[in-house]
């Protein structure tokens, strides 16, 4: 048989059973609706009609007997009950089963469908038994306006199909390979054209210059086209969850609505697979254990019917998810009293926590047994195991809950899993990158602050918590003598798996835009998540954070609280200390800012930053971002300091619009002259101007606190 | 870009190559090209076999080393060598050779006369030889390359990270 045909009969089978899916389930909210009927009638006799041109005999008999019965329907000849529909939907199943077992082995599968076969001919017999039914005005004008309406659409259906080709996913990552080679050689040719320009001959150089601005032009345009390409409807990810729904819900004998928005918002097609386990999981869970039964949501004054409400928005190179269950919420307070119970965090430690941060709880490993074994409300059955999918893409997942009225689970993913933010460093002679996401602080390791050892474990001192440290050196180095020339001289505070913990590096280089690359599954060897090609053609290891926390051994209850140690005051700090960015504004004055004000600090030329209706502003993860000077200083962007002249790099505190943080605020950044420290505030303020900056005091000099949201307004 | 079904009929040409003092050959169906050496990432951890990673025109492809696999301990000569990409069931894979040599085909139709597994060849060097052949002026060794590249993933590589170790300085 050839192949190619029957590739396509099977990817255009599937469809069709999913749409079959969609079809019945609209019909048991609305029996009378034609239009259903009528579709589910097409996709079964799409199927058998090729079934039978390619000689499967045992396929076409199953979709034959289904497709006997939407035409029962179709005519109005049988009415729509319960039965009809479970029989509908195991004859989808089993057409699914058998397409699975052709598609691994190329052939029909021996099997026996009488049970099946039996029931469907049971459903289309009461037609007889009962005779014809009463006619049914509304079954009747079903009918004859049916086909009419059927008829109309299908050549413009035809005609759009045309505009669409199957492409294999592998010839497209082909392409895309490529165009990551082409814009690598536009890099290099524009690289060497500004150095030549100096010294070379001007006219040539004006001539190449136009040529490769064109060249860099449609270089960007192809990039983005063919990143396109790869782009699927996020839809596709909850095409089978209606029929999920309805199967959990009649299972727990609860009543339960799916909601969709958004359905048209696209992401790269390896993103909606690896979003299709998470969102099961997450929805059984929604079903089974948010969504009260019947009795309990009466008591409660909801209606008897749960809705599930599952929405997506494309926003500032993200995807968001929103899955949303009117049940009976999650109490934080019973959540953090199994977490002591089950060791995760100790009392004292507990009662600080905000109920935010304990709901954070329900994603531990370790968790989910609790909450099957206690029945707290039962979540948290594998959410551990979402999470994970989740954060293996580069996504992250939260939850937020109201007692008695729902809970919302919440997911950023990435557009695409082709090009990520990452940081670049450099260890040992070879240079590995980190994605951004992964990536909280940046410290740098000195005399003042270093690696200490607790326990033979490396350790650093953060603001009053001992922070686990991977030595990247001596851990790439599989024990071998580390190399005093080697030793890290910078910290990246990390995140994973909802873990905090310090990766030691020789070196921090830059941040930059990866095209992420798969390697073999065998090269990858539990560290690595791929690899990438550097702006110089040399291939950098991507750095696996979650892989490198489990290699590290870093499990267990922690944050270890930095008490026992015995160099510093280990009284607990009894007023709040904040956490300020030290930074040295335009003319050399020092000024601070509140860390949790800023998302990330990136590096700009001076020729990064344009100007936007006026004002400046500068281009970040495909976004516009408008920035500022601090106040009162006019000499930004666009003027003589941040001109041409003097190219140098601009660090910019970026604030504002984090991803998964309540609303969409908009992100702006703060140009400063240089980024100083991070330092420890206890609160202290000195005398001020009521109308100047806040004065506060650190150590024993006076430096303005600044909120960036108020500087870059 | 699309890896082509792996032809395993008797192979009838030979891409050869020198690695250490010896002429050893693959079968020229499985290579897709030679190229001058790239730049080699090194891969931490990795078995002692895989030289590491190079770009290959936006695709990213495992070095192996095969003299690592075949016990061969002459030191490399440097200048001459090559990359001989070769195609494997998980996509292409790099060797990395002392020296490229010419394509060989057995003129006749008829295989040349077979020797036995050289001596200096331990047993499990031997498994990975498919057959020696005599061909005017050259002995040519052809390794059965699924087997060299399964051996030069599977071969022990350094203890992983300083968890493993133990006591540490």
């Amino acid at each position: 048989m050839d192949d190619s045909i029957l590739d396509d009969f099977l990817v255009d089978s599937h469809e069709g059973l999913d749409r079959l899916d969609r079809d019945l389930l609209a019909l048991e909210h609305d029996p009378a609706a034609s239009e259903p009927v009528a579709s589910a009638f097409r996709s079964l006799h799409t199927i058998k009609g090729t079934c039978s041109f390619l000689g499967l005999r045992r396929l076409e008999k199953v979709a034959h007997a289904g497709e006997s019965l939407l035409a029962a329907l179709r005519g109005g000849r049988l009415q729509w009950t319960r039965e009809i529909a479970d029989a509908l939907l195991a004859t989808a199943d089993t057409v699914r089963a058998i397409l699975a077992a052709i598609e691994s082995t190329r052939r029909e599968p021996e099997g026996e469908d009488s049970a099946l076969l039996g029931r469907l001919a049971d459903c289309g017999a009461a037609v007889s038994a009962a005779g014809r039914p009463a006619p049914n005005p509304a079954a009747t004008a079903a009918a004859t306006t049916a086909p009419s309406r059927e008829r109309a659409p299908a050549p413009v259906a035809g005609a759009l199909q045309q505009q669409y080709l199957r492409v294999d996913v592998r010839r497209l990552d082909a392409v895309m390979d490529l165009v990551g080679e082409l814009v690598l050689a536009r890099n290099q040719l524009l690289r060497s054209l500004a150095s030549s320009s100096r010294d070379g001959d001007a006219l040539v150089a004006r001539g190449l210059s136009a040529a490769a601005q064109r060249l860099d032009h449609a270089t960007t345009l192809l990039q983005d086209e063919v990143m396109r390409t790869r782009m699927q409807p996020v839809s596709a990810a909850w095409a089978r969850l209606p029929r999920l729904v309805r199967d959990v819900a009649s299972t727990c004998d609860k009543r339960v609505r799916l909601e969709t928005r958004g359905d048209g918002t696209e992401l790269d097609r390896a993103l909606v697979e690896a979003l299709k386990d998470p969102l099961t999981h997450l929805v059984r869970n929604a079903i089974d254990h948010g969504i009260e039964d019947a009795a309990s949501r009466a008591r409660a004054g909801k209606p008897a019917e749960g809705v599930l409400r599952l929405a997506a928005l494309e926003e500032g190179g993200s995807v968001h998810l929103e899955l949303a269950d009117d049940g009976a919420g999650m109490s934080a307070e019973r959540i953090r009293e199994q977490a002591i119970a089950r060791g995760l965090v100790d009392a004292a430690h507990a009662r600080r926590l905000t109920d935010e941060e304990c709901l954070a709880f329900v994603f531990r490993p370790g968790f989910s047994t609790a909450a099957r074994v206690t029945n707290i409300s039962g979540r948290g059955v594998g959410l551990d195991a979402a999470r994970a999918a989740i954060e293996a893409v580069g996504g992250s997942i939260g939850v937020r809950t109201v007692a008695g009225s729902g809970t919302t689970f919440h997911i950023r993913l990435p557009l695409t899993l082709a090009i990520l933010p990452a940081l670049t460093l450099e260890q040992s002679g070879e240079i590995y990158a980190i994605p951004q996401a992964h990536v909280l602080e940046l410290v740098r390791c000195g005399d003042q602050a270093r690696i200490e050892r607790a326990h033979d474990r490396p350790v650093f001192r953060l603001r009053g918590e001992l922070l686990p440290v991977v030595e990247l050196g001596r851990w790439l180095a599989a024990g071998e003598p580390a190399d005093a020339a080697r030793a890290p001289r910078h910290l990246l505070v990390l995140s994973a798996e909802g873990r905090r913990y310090g990766l030691a590096v020789e070196r921090v280089r830059d941040t930059e835009d990866i095209v992420v690359k798969p390697i073999g599954h065998r090269l990858r060897d539990g560290a690595f998540a791929g690899a990438t090609v550097l702006g110089d053609g040399r291939v950098a290891l991507i750095l696996d954070a979650h892989a490198l926390a489990v290699r590290a051994g870093l499990g267990g209850p922690a944050p270890m609280a930095d008490v026992s140690h015995a160099a510093e005051p280990a009284a607990a700090p009894a007023r709040a200390r904040v956490p300020l960015l030290l930074v040295r504004a335009r003319r050399g004055v020092p000024a601070a800012v509140r860390l949790t004000e800023v998302e990330r600090v990136v590096e700009f030329e001076s020729a990064a930053f344009e100007r936007l209706d006026e004002h400046p502003a500068v281009r970040l993860d495909g976004e516009v971002l408008p920035v500022a000077a601090f106040a009162g200083d006019p000499s930004l962007a666009g003027e003589p300091a941040v001109g041409r002249s003097a190219s140098r790099l601009w660090p910019v505190l970026v604030h504002g619009g984090t991803p998964g943080g309540a609303g969409p605020g908009r992100r702006v950044g703060l140009v400063v002259d240089a980024v100083l420290d991070i330092v420890d505030w206890d609160g202290a303020e000195a005398p001020g101007d009521a109308r100047g900056p806040r004065r506060i005091v650190i150590g024993d000099h006076i430096t303005d606190l600044v909120t960036l949201s108020g500087a870059a307004a | 870009m699309i890896a082509p079904a792996i032809d395993r009929t008797p192979a009838q040409a030979w891409c050869t190559f020198r690695l250490g003092g010896g002429d050893y050959g693959v079968a020229l169906a499985r290579v897709e090209e030679v190229l001058r050496p790239l730049p080699v990432t090194r891969l931490p951890l990795a078995p002692p076999a895989l030289a590491g990673l190079v770009n290959l025109r936006g695709r990213i492809l495992p070095v192996i080393d095969p003299r690592v696999v075949l016990g061969i301990r002459q030191p490399h000569t440097s200048g001459t060598e090559s990359l001989v990409v070769v195609s494997s069931a998980e996509g292409p894979v790099a060797l990395l050779v002392d020296a490229i040599g010419d394509v060989r085909r057995a003129d006749s139709g008829l295989p040349p006369p077979s020797l036995p597994p050289l001596e200096r060849a331990g047993e499990e060097e031997t498994a990975l030889i498919e057959r020696t052949l005599a061909l005017p002026g050259q002995l040519l060794v052809v390794l059965d390359l699924d087997r060299v590249l399964a051996r030069a993933f599977a071969l022990p590589g350094p203890a992983l990270g300083p968890r493993a170790g133990g006591a540490r300085p």
